[in-house]
């Protein structure tokens, strides 16, 4: 019996297919891990640092997409809970991206990333090439925590 | 096998089949550009040559195009440096020139907080896309811009 997905679904797992998408995962940026939906896990390669990971994974909230962004948290896949602060990536971007002193920690504090949009409509004027809109797709929010884990301003996890 | 094509007015590239034993002039017929490069090579892949003899493997990255070459003007505080890259240049190298000795030389850790933004472009544009497929006329304006923590 075939399944049938959910238009968010559908429209999700067609963005994969995209150019775009699989060019990143071929380039080693990104590689999907698993889709239940609508939570997806995701790895994204980070630049080598000393003593840090060479990946982190995103456990993504992707309901409702792509009308409404995804929404993201940096996951410990061996105690399936979100990454404790120490474990968390650094950096001039990093640190506020991966904050955890902001809802609790749960969602990337980044103009693409649903959780954060509410009570920051400033964002739509003063970051409007980070901002989340209907006509873009999951690449776009990879690629954003990707450029932040691999800028030369990351500089590996927190206790590194 | 398939490819990633990059090319002029595209910012993302295509992925198409192609058999790797097709030339380079029989693969640009009916294609927007003269030329094919690989990425990241300066000189363009000689006509006669078929993909596998040019070294591209599946899903390698080419760009077809008109610009043999692309004067990219990198602008910052008041002054504007240029240099021509080829067209299947990444952006990520204009970066890394534009923010070193030959550009505007940028300490490290300035240059690591430094981004490369198409003016009035309501996206940034990324690292690995090709200068060739930004370009207007092969040539390309782009301010260096601080990266701007995004507060609350």
């Amino acid at each position: 019996m075939s399944t049938v997905l959910s238009p968010d679904e559908r429209a999700f797992r067609a963005h994969l297919e995209t150019a775009r998408f699989l060019s990143g995962a071929d380039a080693g940026q990104w590689r999907i891990l698993s889709i239940d939906w609508p939570i997806v896990f995701v790895a994204l390669s980070a630049a080598p640092r000393i003593n840090s990971p060479s990946e982190y994974v995103l456990r993504v909230d992707a309901c409702g997409y792509p009308t409404t962004s995804a929404t993201a948290c940096v996951w410990d896949l061996s105690t399936n809970a979100a990454l404790l602060a120490e474990e968390r990536p650094a950096g001039h971007i990093a640190d506020q991206v991966f904050r955890t002193d902001w809802s609790n920690g749960e969602a990337l504090y980044a103009p693409w990333d649903r959780m954060a949009l509410p009570g920051h409509e400033a964002w739509a004027t003063s970051h409007p090439e980070l901002l989340w809109t209907p006509d873009r797709d999951f690449t776009f929010y990879l690629e954003n925590v990707w450029e932040v884990l691999n800028a030369d301003d990351y500089t590996g996890k927190r206790s590194a | 096998m398939q490819i990633y094509l990059h090319s002029e007015g595209h910012e993302d590239p295509e992925l198409v089949e192609v058999e790797e034993t097709i030339t380079v002039k029989e693969f640009l017929v009916n294609r927007d550009g003269d030329f094919l490069w690989v990425e990241e090579v300066e000189e363009a892949v000689a006509a006669e040559l078929t993909f596998v003899a040019a070294g591209i493997g599946h899903r390698g990255h080419v760009h077809v195009g008109r610009c043999q070459k692309v004067e990219v003007s990198v602008r910052y505080g008041g002054e504007t440096k240029k240099r021509k890259f080829a067209p299947s240049a990444r952006i990520r190298k204009v970066v890394k020139w534009a923010t070193g000795p030959d550009g505007f030389n940028l300490s490290e850790d300035e240059s690591a907080k430094h981004t490369l933004e198409l003016p009035g472009s309501d996206h940034r544009i990324p690292d690995r896309t090709h200068v060739g497929s930004v370009a207007h006329d092969c040539a390309l304006v782009l301010d260096l811009r601080p990266k701007i923590r995004h507060e609350g």
